[in-house]
């Protein structure tokens, strides 16, 4: 498990606030471009309404009588100062009559000039104009401009602009904080299901996902991978079965023949009758070791135990397997060297671990010449506490170290040695079933076993 | 000694009955624990000698039963099953030990007349003298011939153990379980290198040797 991905991940390298985020941005722009062709409408629309108005107003002033007009001007612009026309009348000689508009605007059609509607004032700054002119030409050859401002047509742009740059940003922001919300919700039912992969490969493998929730798609995908894990489940139960009742029944028989040795053994009363009873006897011992070892595995990988896990003092632990092991070492012509310490307290099982530890001793010790040292301490450092067997013997080859806890390997096969060859199997079980990491690794020179439990301690155990 | 044998497969049951007779016990055998029950609730036996698992009443069920009754008999549980919960649930159960299917003749002989004599008294004792040697399980101390023998931890548990069941012979099994709560086949020779030890220390330079090899069965301590 030194693999698995953190569980506290980034809400915002989430998936779904990946995709709020590509969304956030398509729905900018397409609110940009709906907005931006609604101004565009609405300002051709508005200037068309202005024309309309400067034609109908110059209409009813063609409409007048060229004797009047000029006075009928005049009166418009008393009776509206600030309104929404201003007017030119000139003479067909080219001579302002009347009016406000400057005369640089005095062409016929459609014209712009700027004007400023009164000198600056400390309250009210110099605003100049913009007008929007429409210039006619009368039967007697003079010329009628009317203007209007196009002031309330730019400030509706200006708003217009505004307001798409506003709704924007408060759409990115919107979807931005959405899609954190959806990429949290996403990751607390993610991590849900995550921590249920890693209590399954932490051995507990019963153990189901939940569903994911969200959408159905998800559902789909969790109940899949259930329906995988039951897949695997059931093989693995299957594969255990096998081995478990091939101990099992090959058991009944070979005791029968270790009683009828034992029986045997009682009625010959001859020498040589005698020592190959025994050696029989041996060799049914033998197998009935192995098949004790068969059972106790698949009892192990089983995990289906009762009694509950407890603190186990490792540096206690380890001085007895020491002083267990230290004589059987010694008539191997093997050095034992401890260095254990008194702080390391794991949660486990106390007569497990002390197999677990016996295994991995007496692996050092049989598969090692004479003359070997090996050397049992424990790291502790925040987090982890390792309990390491190493030796300065021969060691493991880098391609082997994988296959030496599976069942019956033997790394050379001459030298047997008369285990089991389920010793590590077992080791590895107990650690699987301990939620610990088996590392093999190389000693320089030898084989390097080191055993990390998960320190649960937090530094406030008494 | 009178025991009483509860197991359903006739030929293991023929089988112990011979060696638990040969050893010199009288031995009453049934085969359902309904049986088993009413003979222990009956008679008076030394032992009892369950099969875990019969039909019908298993052997933890006559256990319980038999407890709940308030029969003290000591109890040996049989089983085929070795799972360190099994033993836990049999210890609980009542039983006074545990012995894994299959064993050796010479290993039922020795839990049941390990069995017969409980509650030793010696094993209380402060001290305890096997010819000429003593221990002291207060001061954990040893002497023999009124020399001092220094022993390290594990020799004197073996020792004591040895002690406890003096004249009778305890086999490997027993003293792993006992003097080292080991509950699986260690792969080297542990036992052997410790007695070997323990006896240079309490044997070699004595006349006579305490510590007797009883071979296909353990070893046996006699004063």
């Amino acid at each position: 498990m030194a693999d698995a991905r953190p569980a506290g991940q980034s809400t915002f390298r989430s998936g779904a606030f990946r995709f709020a985020l590509v969304f956030a941005g398509v729905f900018a722009v397409a609110a940009f471009l709906i907005l931006g062709m609604v101004r565009h409408q609405v300002g051709r629309y508005a200037h068309e309404a202005m024309a309309g108005t400067l034609k109908t107003e110059t209409a009813t002033l063609v409409a007048e009588d060229r004797d009047v007009l000029s006075a009928e001007i005049a009166r418009r612009m008393a009776a509206a100062p600030n309104g929404t026309f201003h007017y030119l009348l000139l003479d067909p000689a080219g001579r302002p009559l009347v009016g406000t508009v400057p005369v640089a605007a005095a062409r016929a059609g459609w014209g712009q000039v700027v004007m400023r509607e009164h000198p600056p004032t400390p309250t009210d700054p110099e605003r100049p104009e913009r007008l929007v002119t429409l210039g006619t030409r009368l039967a007697d050859g003079s010329l009628l401009v009317v203007a209007t401002d196009g002031y309330d047509v730019d400030k509706l742009g200006g708003h217009m602009i505004r307001f798409t740059i506003l709704w924007a940003i408060t759409i990115t922001l919107i979807a931005l904080a959405g899609g954190w919300m959806a990429g949290r919700v996403f990751l607390t039912r993610l991590g849900a299901a995550n921590a249920a992969i890693e209590r399954i490969m932490a051995g507990r493998i019963e153990q189901r996902l939940p569903m994911i929730g969200l959408a159905p798609e998800l559902d789909d995908l969790a109940h899949n991978i259930n329906r995988m894990l039951d897949r695997i489940d059931g093989l693995m139960e299957g594969l255990r079965q096998v081995s478990t009742d091939v101990a099992h029944d090959l058991r009944t028989p070979l005791t029968r023949l270790r009683q009828m040795l034992e029986a045997a053994r009682e009625a010959s009363g001859r020498e040589e009758t005698d020592a190959g009873i025994e050696v029989a006897l041996a060799q049914a011992d033998q197998l009935l070791a192995t098949f004790r070892a068969i059972l106790r595995l698949a009892q192990i990988e089983g995990g289906g135990r009762r009694t509950p896990f407890a603190p186990v003092d490792l540096g206690e632990l380890l001085t007895t397997l020491i002083e267990t092991y230290e004589p059987v070492a010694i008539d191997a012509g093997h050095a034992l060297v401890a260095t254990p310490r008194a702080d390391a307290i794991v949660h486990g099982d106390a007569e497990l671990l002390a197999q677990l530890f016996a295994n991995l001793i007496e692996n050092a010790i049989l598969h090692t010449p004479a003359g070997t040292r090996v050397s049992i301490g424990i790291e502790h450092v925040p987090g982890d506490i390792s309990v390491i067997v190493s030796d300065n013997g021969p060691g493991v080859a880098e391609a082997e170290r994988e296959r030496i806890t599976r069942r019956f390997y033997q790394v050379d096969p001459s030298r047997s040695s008369g285990s089991s060859g389920l010793g590590l199997s077992i080791a590895s079980a107990i650690v699987t079933l301990h939620s610990a990491r088996l590392s093999i690794g190389d000693a320089g020179p030898g084989l390097r076993i080191a055993v990390s439990f998960p320190d649960r301690s937090g530094g406030t155990a008494n | 000694m009178k025991l009483l044998l509860l197991e359903d497969d006739e030929a293991t049951r023929t089988q112990a009955v011979r060696q638990l007779t040969a050893a010199g016990h009288v031995v009453e055998a049934c085969g359902t624990g309904t049986d088993a029950v009413f003979l222990a609730m009956q008679g008076d036996y030394g032992v009892l000698v369950l099969d875990r698992m019969v039909p019908g009443l298993d052997g933890l069920s006559v256990l319980k039963a038999l407890r709940a009754a308030g029969i003290r008999t000591p109890a040996l549980l049989l089983t085929a099953m070795d799972g360190i919960d099994d033993r836990v649930e049999g210890l609980e159960a009542g039983a006074d030990d545990y012995l894994v299917k299959p064993f050796a003749a010479a290993e039922l002989i020795a839990r049941v007349n390990a069995l017969s004599r409980r509650p030793p008294m010696s094993d209380t004792a402060v001290t305890a003298t096997i010819g000429d040697l003593t221990i002291d399980r207060v001061k954990r101390t040893v002497t023999r011939a009124g020399q001092r023998i220094e022993l390290q931890a594990q020799e004197f548990k073996l020792l004591d153990y040895l002690i406890q069941h003096s004249g009778e012979v305890v086999t490997r099994t027993m003293l792993l379980e006992n003097v080292w709560s080991f509950h699986f086949d260690p792969q080297t020779n542990v036992i052997e290198s410790h007695m070997s030890r323990l006896r240079a220390k309490i044997d070699r330079g004595y006349g006579k040797d305490l510590i007797q090899t009883v071979r296909g069965a353990g070893y046996r301590i006699d004063g």
